[in-house]
Order: structure tokens, then sequence, then C-alpha cells
């Protein structure tokens, strides 16, 4: 089966909502404290994704990819898939939510059923997602701007640390040449996703991490998910209090993505049911893997990457061999 | 059944009576018209008395000169005498029964191999009247009836440009129900009345007795939540459809009429809106919009917070929860759970009583439950609240009140189950659900998903008119933003 | 058709338990002392009533109090936390078991809080947000308390009640290292800013402060760190002179009975020492930044 044939038929906006998405969520997931110095390194690890994207809006053309590499990208969205979901586990417990095992057991029937719609539905869903993230963010400021305290901004921290572990938290970058690589976008779609996708990286999450540098302070250790924490410390009102809303989309971003990455990984078969179920257990297996051994996925930055930035070249010259031969 | 007439006319009536069991309402007239023998077959209560003798018996009878046989004489009937506007020839019996119960009257000779039919309907028929569910202030106040012929012309005097387009079709092997699709030939996308007709002529229907029937055959699956093809009973609202090149099935027999496609958003929409100030129907959008997540959430939030999460609430609230909870033999789950089931059955006794009674049925119903029960201690009164709140919100779309009670109880066990983190996995199952249905290529999450800024002005506010009709919506923007870049 | 059964299967797990809202108690004050064993106390806002029990671990005062109250505790609603001992062994790791949420007041008490708690006697958190309303006690609560162990000196301050009055007690990992004057409180709420009045006799006058524009800067001079307080306070008095002498008072007790005396890092001085460019302030560990503060010197220039 023609694997280009297989990716997702989306348009720019939900290309990049999607991988917005994807890095919001393991954004919440992450128990790094807020720093100045957290916002630099993300600023510095965005603007070198973009350099090393570049050639994917420019020199863009219709790839195919040979099936074995086809293999390696489904392979890596299940590992991803697997390690979105033991972050999002970890949230729920750091929340102390109850019943974990129950939800577990809600989250794969879930997912059973998000995966068998179209692609199409994962990103409409990320494009709703992603608007009613947008207006909620708007809120923030507004609560959080009496208790803001800007000299945290002079925090001591890492930027290395930051800039290395941001990598770490992008693995849906490395799925870019197969997002970007469908046969019917026109030449504008890789460069206008890019550009979006470019927007929500430079500047919502590093100013999230700075707003939340002013509302956390120095508490830097021990305190769960930095993201709730900075939640809990500017509510709307006495009465009125945004964590409920924040819960429930952190729950959804993280069951879009963990399909997202699902959709991907399925293989093209004849028998689509037995597919998905084979790929579900062996994505319930991984995810037990993670969140047992603490995996946190360090190689996986580098692995990300590698795949994002070395593959655009070297599919460059395989598409390039095979129009010529054709 | 293919039977062709003969030019026997004793042959072709008994084939007829046979054909139709002899039955009592087939009227067979005989007469003698220019010397020839002639039948004229009605349907008794199909066809007008007045205008069967002025139209039909005065001038035949008057006929004369000499015609050769009964077919020149059907001919020159046919061609010379203008006995009604829809006249046809046919010498099939399956065409002509179809015709004989519409109300035509069907005139057989002797020595004629074909039967002329000609169009004289006088069946008893409901007036025009204001339509019972869609109710609007400022709007028109003609609604559909029964017969399509009659909304076909509601809907032409709306609009007069000839590129409105008629075209009838018959569904149902038994009951050969008319349908009638209608669109603007210079707005519908290409391809799209191909399709629709393609899939109405497969229709494995034996009768087609109301829209409900049609419209599952329409849509991509029938195990949708959110219908992607609407239903009006309005021909204001049809005719504002066809303009942004929609297309329209009207059903014989069923005031309610098909619109293909329909989007999420416009549920929310009413014709009063575009009556209304921008700012107040604005503030009405957004209303609905609110009582549409009330509907849906606030039974499942209140669980939520209740059972799982007492952090988000204010500790006074708590306090009343807690003291209201404490005599109740039941959780607050099966408690939300049993006084919305009993919401429902009196909800559906007092509509399906007549207008007498049903008035009592929602008194006692709502003694009983609201009053009595609460005293009684079965329930607590912030249950309550919650549940005649979300109830109430429900009837603010009536267009999605069946899957509002549908997921209602689903998002209460999500809740009970897991708190927040279960809403939202059912919640993401519901957008998965919306944002994957589509019908005939068009997703019925428009034009948030595939986003089109533009139109928004008409979703998330009703700007004016003035601004609207700068640049009209056309629903195939949909298809073409959905390949957009 | 298979993947339709699916929603039907979604409805196994929803038909279980969960937990009921009747049998759980929600306290608005707890009050722990730490030692062997350790004891807790809580006032259930439901009941008006005040349950105790002993525990080993404070951290485990829910299943003691559970079984000493007959139901489930929920920490959600804490407004107020008693301390008696060592606060240090409490406080991050109820912050950290989300007993104590960010916003919640904290109260040390040298002795017996759980005793007081039973007697009534314990200070309300609403009289502590009176205090720092009236500028008192600066606005401390257990984020604030909890961020200056982890960040800063590792030496952090909360209010405390001793001698039937309020002030603030200076503690690090270890222990509670001394309490602070009401000037150096006060000069503390100054520089907190979070005060709605601040009213204090000048000498026989009233004078009551309108507008703080204040400012901290760290300069190192000759090789020795020093931290300046500038900028202005607005007052009305009829004695100026002798009220401006006193707001120089209290900032100067404010800072050199914190940072000076205990090492104590409550004000952001590290953050500014950072923002100033001095050298190694970033760089260095909470010890060494103590030995810092020890060795500062602390100034008041107020225009």
């Amino acid at each position: 089966m023609n694997a280009a044939a297989r990716t997702p038929s989306w348009s720019a906006l939900q290309t990049a909502a999607v991988l917005l998405l994807c890095r919001l969520t393991l954004f919440f997931c992450c128990d790094q404290p807020y720093t100045a110095a957290y916002a630099k390194g993300m600023l510095a690890a965005a603007l070198t994704e973009a350099v090393l994207l570049l050639p994917l809006a420019i020199f863009r053309r219709f790839c195919r990819f040979p099936p074995a590499m086809m293999w390696i990208y489904r392979v890596f969205s299940l590992i991803s898939a697997a390690f979105l979901a033991a972050e999002g586990f970890r949230l729920l417990h750091a929340l102390h939510s109850a019943q974990p095992a129950l939800f577990a057991a809600m989250f794969l029937l879930t997912l059973l059923f998000t995966v068998s719609r179209p692609q199409a539905a994962t990103a409409r869903a990320a494009v709703i997602l992603l608007v009613t993230v947008s207006t909620a963010l708007l809120l923030l400021p507004v609560s959080g701007i009496r208790t803001a305290n800007p000299v945290s901004l002079h925090m001591p921290g890492s930027v290395s640390g930051a800039f290395f572990r941001e990598f770490r938290c992008s693995p849906e970058l490395a799925l870019l040449p197969v997002l970007l690589s469908h046969p019917k976008k026109q030449e504008q779609y890789a460069p206008h996703a890019l550009a979006v996708w470019l927007i929500g990286r430079l500047a919502v999450l590093p100013g999230l991490v700075l707003f939340g540098t002013m509302q956390n302070g120095r508490l830097t250790r021990g305190a769960g998910s930095p993201f709730f924490l900075m939640l809990a410390g500017a509510p709307l009102s006495d009465a009125v209090r945004t964590d409920g809303f924040w819960m429930l989309f952190a729950a959804g971003s993280a069951v879009l993505c963990v399909s997202f990455f699902l959709q991907l990984a399925l293989p093209p078969s004849r028998r689509p049911v037995r597919a998905l179920l084979t790929v579900m257990l062996l994505f319930t297996g991984l995810t037990w893997l993670c969140i047992s051994a603490d995996y946190r996925g360090t190689g996986l930055g580098i692995a990300a990457l590698l795949l994002g930035a070395l593959l655009p070249g070297v599919l460059l010259p395989i598409s390039r061999t095979r129009r010529q031969k054709s | 059944m293919h039977i062709r007439l003969t030019d026997n006319l004793e042959e072709n009536l008994v084939q007829l009576q046979r054909t139709a069991g002899c039955s009592d309402d087939l009227i067979i007239t005989r007469v003698t018209l220019c010397g020839i023998p002639c039948a004229l077959l009605t349907c008794e209560g199909m066809v007008a008395s007045s205008l069967l003798s002025e139209l039909v018996f005065d001038p035949l009878n008057g006929l004369q000169g000499h015609i050769s046989g009964g077919g020149a004489l059907l001919h020159t009937i046919y061609n010379k005498k203008l006995l009604a506007a829809d006249a046809s020839m046919t010498d099939q019996t399956d065409a002509l029964f179809p015709l004989l119960y519409s109300g035509f009257a069907v005139l057989l000779a002797e020595g004629a191999s074909a039967a002329l039919c000609f169009g004289i309907q006088g069946y008893a028929s409901r007036s025009i009247s204001e339509p019972s569910g869609e109710l609007n202030i400022y709007g028109a106040r003609d609604g559909f009836s029964e017969p399509v012929r009659v909304n076909m012309s509601l809907i032409r005097r709306r609009m007069k440009s000839p590129s409105l387009t008629f075209s009838l079709v018959s569904a149902g092997t038994l009951s050969r129900t008319e349908l009638c699709i209608c669109w603007l030939r210079d707005r519908v996308p290409a391809g799209l009345i191909g399709e629709i007709r393609q899939r109405l002529s497969t229709l494995p229907l034996e009768t087609v007795l109301s829209s409900g029937y049609v419209r599952p055959f329409l849509e991509e699956s029938d195990m949708q939540l959110v219908h992607s093809i609407g239903t009006t009973e309005r021909p204001d609202i049809l005719c504002a459809k066809l303009l942004e090149g929609r297309v329209g099935i009207l059903i014989d027999g069923t005031p309610h009429a098909l619109v293909i496609p329909q989007l999420f958003c416009e549920t929310f929409q009413t014709m009063d809106d575009y009556n209304y100030p921008p700012a107040y129907a604005t503030l009405l959008r957004w209303m609905k919009y609110g009582a549409a997540l009330i509907a849906l959430l606030l039974p499942a939030g209140y669980l939520a917070a209740a059972l799982w999460h007492p952090e988000l609430l204010h500790e006074t609230l708590l306090s009343l929860l807690t003291e209201a909870e404490q005599t109740v033999p039941f959780s607050p789950a099966a408690e939300l759970l049993g006084i919305l089931f009993m919401f429902e059955i009196v909800r559906e006794a007092g509509l399906r009583l007549p207008k007498a009674v049903g008035g009592a049925v929602g008194m006692i119903g709502g003694l009983l439950i609201g009053d009595t029960a609460v005293k009684s201690g079965l329930i607590s009164t912030p249950v309550l609240t919650v549940a005649a709140l979300s109830a109430t919100a429900g009837f603010v779309i009536p267009e999605h009140h069946a899957a509002l009670t549908v997921l209602r109880p689903v998002f209460i066990l999500a809740a009970a189950a897991a708190g927040i983190p279960g809403i939202a996995l059912v919640g993401m199952m519901l957008l998965y659900h919306i944002c994957g249905t589509e019908v005939f290529g068009f997703p019925v999450s428009a034009p948030i998903a595939p986003l089109m800024p533009h139109r928004l002005q008409d979703i998330l506010a009703r700007v004016g008119f003035r601004r609207l009709s700068q640049g009209n919506f056309r629903v195939s923007e949909v298809r073409e933003q959905e390949e957009a870049p | 058709m298979k993947m339709r059964i699916i929603p039907l299967l979604f409805a196994v797990p929803l038909l279980t338990g969960c937990t009921d809202i009747r049998s759980r108690l929600s306290p608005d004050v707890l009050a722990i002392e730490t030692g062997s064993p350790a004891r807790a106390a809580m006032h259930a806002t439901q009941d008006d009533a005040v349950f105790s029990a002993n525990t080993e671990n404070p951290m485990l005062f829910r299943e003691a109090l559970r079984q000493e109250a007959g139901a489930e505790i929920s920490a959600g609603h804490l407004s107020l936390l008693l301390v008696s001992g060592s606060p240090a062994a409490v406080l991050p790791d109820f912050l950290q078991a989300q007993y104590l949420s960010p916003t919640c007041k904290v109260l040390y008490l040298p002795q017996d809080a759980c005793a007081l708690l039973r007697s009534g006697n314990a200070p309300t958190a609403g009289q502590l947000d009176a205090a720092a309303a009236e500028g008192m006690l600066p606005y401390r609560t257990a984020g604030s308390v909890c961020g200056d162990l982890c960040g800063g000196s590792g030496v952090s301050a909360m209010p405390a009640y001793c001698g039937g009055r309020l002030t603030l007690a200076v503690f690090d990992a270890e222990q509670v290292c001394g309490m602070l004057s009401e000037q150096a409180c006060r000069g503390l709420a100054l520089l907190g800013d979070r005060w709605e009045s601040f009213s204090f006799d000048a000498d026989g006058a009233p004078c009551t402060v309108r507008h703080t524009a204040l400012r901290i800067s760290a300069a190192e001079e000759n090789g020795v760190l020093c931290f300046t307080v500038t900028g202005s306070i607005a007052a009305e008095t009829a004695n100026p002179a002798a009220a401006q002498r006193i707001l120089r008072q209290m900032l100067q007790a404010a800072m050199t009975e914190t940072a000076g005396a205990f090492g104590a890092d409550i004000l952001f001085l590290r953050e500014t020492a950072v923002r100033c460019g001095i050298p190694g302030s970033g760089d260095c560990g909470q010890a060494k930044w103590r030995a810092m503060l020890g060795a500062a010197q602390y100034r008041v220039a107020l225009r």
C-alpha cells in the first residue's frame, strides 16, 4: 500500500494544532519548576527546532517513504504514545485522582474508540481544543495579575537543562516529515503549518512559563505539577476556580495526542480491527513499562532530533531518484 | 409488477380491479363518449367532486364529432381539450396506480391500449398553520403541511428565481411516496444532487411515512448522536438554507423537510436571531451555548466536584451540599439518575396525553417530584436544583434534546466513576464523534473545524446584516476549506 | 460493526461505586504537633467539633483522625495549619501531598497546638488576614513559606503566636531559630506591600501610610555585599520626622533581623542580587548564601 496515501490529509492549521497540543500536553505533565531560565531554554530550543525544520518548509517535495522507513515511524509513534500516556498517568497521580486502575480501563476504551475514528476527526478535534485553550489562556493573566511577583524572574536556573529537555518533550517533531509529505497538499501547506507552530512555541509556552515563574515564586521542589500549582495560587476569585477546566483540558488533550500517535502507528491492514487491537496491546504494554520503570524518555529526545533533522536530508535524494526513474 | 394495458376496456377494468383487490375506494364510472365506451376511474376522497364535474364531465359530455376509436378519442382529449394542467398518458399499471392514488382521474376507452390521467386532486389536508415545534416571535407563521405540492408552492412563493429547481422522485416500494428534491442550481455544490439521487434511488424501504425513515439512509451512519441532516417545518428556514447552497427534501405526508447538510453550529440558530438587534442576538447565541453545556455537564460536574474534587467548591457551598445529603438514603449519583429518569417520564407523559390532561400531569409531576420527594427526604434540594436546571437548559436547543437525554446519564456515570478525568474521557469521545461526522463530504464541525475565521462572525456572534450580506455563506466553502492548505 | 460495541463496553466500568459525600469531613483548621508520638487535631466545619488523635508520623494524620471521627478526611478546604515543634518537618511534605494548598495560612505555636485548638483559643485565619491587612504581619502563606525553604537560603519565616501576640518565627530545616520583633514584622509588611491600612504612633502623633514605592537593590562595596532599601513612603502625620524615623527603623529591623541575624532570605534578596549582577549570588549553595547574608550590610535610604 502506498505509504504516502496513509498520511493524514490535514490543513496547515490542523497540523499545527496537533503539534502544539502534543507539546502542551507534555507541558502540563512536566514537573520541572518554572523559572526564567526554563523559558529561555524553551525559546532557544524552539528556535533551534525551527532552524532544523526549515528545510522541510522550503525544500519539501512530494516525498514517498520506503516501507521500511514508515515502519520506523510507526514504531516511533507507538513509543511516543506510550511515553505520553505514562506522563499523563503521572500527572493524574500528582493530582491525587482516585481509582487509577478504573481510569486506566476507561482510558483504554476511549482510545479504542478515538483511534478507530478517521484521522480527520483527530485534526478537527485538535483545532477545537486549541481554540478553546487559547481563549482560556487569556484568563490566566487576568486572574494572576494580583499575585504575580516579577522579582521571581531572576531566580537562578539552568538554561542548558531546559534546552535539552525541550527536545525530550517534543516527540511529535520527528513525525513532521510524515505529516508534511502528503502528495495532495499545496505548496504553502508546510510553511503555514510551521509558522503557526512557531508562534505557539515561541510566544505561548515561554509566556506561560514566565507567568508561572511569577506566580510560583521559589516553590520549585516537591509541590507536584507546577502548572496546577500556578492555578492554585491564581484563582479567578474566592468562589470561582478554573482548576477543574484545566484538569478536564489536560486529560482531553492527552487522549487526543495519544490517539494521534496511535493512528499514525496503525499499519495498513486488510483486518483493521485486528491491527487496532494489536497496536493497543503493544501500547498498553509499553505504557506499563514506562510507568513502572520510571522511564523519562531521555533517549527519546535524541531520537526525535535525529529523525526530525536528518530525515529530510535523507529523503530528498530518495524522492528525486524515484521521480527521475519514473 | 409491469402489466401493460390492452385495447379491451373490459379486460383492462377486470385487470385493474384484480390488481386493486376489488378495493371499495376504487370508483369506476362508465360513460360513452362519441359513441365509444369509456370508463373513468377515481379514488374515493382523493378527487375534488366539483372539479370532477366542472373539468371532466362537462367538457367530455360536450365532445362532438366522429372519432375513429378509443385511442384517437384519448389523443383528441389529451391534445385538444385542456382538462387539467397536469395530464399524462400511460400504458403501464404500475405507473397508473400511483397516479390514481395521488388524486388523478384515469380515463380508459375501448380500443385504446393506454390510459389518460389528469390531476384533479381534491383530497382533504391540513391547512397551513404555524409549526408546533419551531416557534418564532418575528418570523413568518406559516409552516409546511403534509401535501408535498403545497410545500413546493410555499417555497416557490418565497423564491421566485428560475434557478430554484424541484425534482420529484418516488421512494418506498409499497407506498411510492413522493419526495421532492429542491435546490438552487447556481449555488449547490457540484455532484451533490447526483449523490443524493443515487442514495434515494436505493432506499430499501417499503414505506416512507416520515422524514425519520429517510434520514438514516442519507447520513453516513445510523448510529449518529449528532444529526448531519437537519429538519425544519418552516419554509423560510428552508429557503435560507437553499440560498447557502444546501439541498432540501420535501416528503409527501410529513411537514418536516430535510436539509442537507446541517452543520453542528447551526443547530443553535433560529430565524428570530436575524430579526433581533445584533447585540441581543449575540447574547442569545451565547446563552444557548451555555445552556447546552449546562444541560450536558452540570449534573456530571456537580457530581464530580461533590464526590471527587470537593476542593473545587466553595466551603459554604460544600457544607450546604453535605448537609442536604445527610438524610438522603441514596447516593448523589443514584439521586441524579433517578430524578432525570422521572423527569423524562413526566415529560413524555405530558407530550403523549391529550392537552386537557397533559397540563395536569405536568403539575402533578412537578408537585410530586419537586415538593413531596424533597420533603420526604428521598432526594436533596441541591440535586433537584441541578437536575431541573439541566433539564430546562436542554429545552433551549430542541434539536439536541435526544442526544442530551442519552448523553447526560453517561456523563453522570463517568463523573461518579472517575471525577473530572472521567468527564474528560467521555467528552473526548463525544468530540471525536462530532468531528468525525460527515455527510456527503461536509464535516459537521465546520466552520470551527476546519477553521473558517471569516465565517465565525455568524457563529460566535450575530453581526449586522450589512456585514453579513458582504460575503454570503456558501456551503461549498466547507469542502473547499478541507482541501485548503 | 465491532467498533460500535466500544461505547457499550464503556458502560461496564462506569457502573462501579464511588466515595460518598455523607461520610466525609472537611476540616478548616488542622493542628499538628511534631514529636514522638506526633499529635493531630482538626476542627470540622460540618459538626463544629474538634477531633484529635495521636499518630506515629504527621503524614498519617488523615488515617488517625479518620478513625477518631469515623469519616473520611478531605483537606481540600484547609484554611489554617497550626504547627508546633519543627515546621520544616511538616510543611514541605504536606504541600507535596497536597494536604496544603499554596494559599493556605500557616501559624507556628511554640507548644500545644492541638490543645489550643481544642480550647478554642487559637488564632483564626481571619485574624491572620486582618493582621496582614493592617500591616502588622507580612502576607505569608504555605506557598511562600515553603518556597523560601526550597530557594533562597533555606531559612524561612512563618507567622507565629507567642506570648499573646502575632509575630514571625524564623526556622530552618532543623529547628526554629528565633522570633522577630514587632518592628521587624511591620517592616516586612511594608516591604511586602500587601497591606490595606498601615497606621502607627509616631511619638504621640498618629501616622497613616498612604502609599509606598520601595525597592531593594544590591551592590558590592569593597568586597562586602550591601543591600539598600530605596524609594519613598507617603504618610499622613502631624510629626513627619518621627514617622520617617520609625519607618526607617522598621525597614532596617526587617532586613537585619531576618537576613542579617538568621540568614533568612524572605525578601527575595538572592534574586535581587542576581538582578543587580552580584557575582556568585546565583551559583552558590544555600549554606553559602546564608553565610553571605549574615556578613552583608543592610541600609535604608528613603527619599
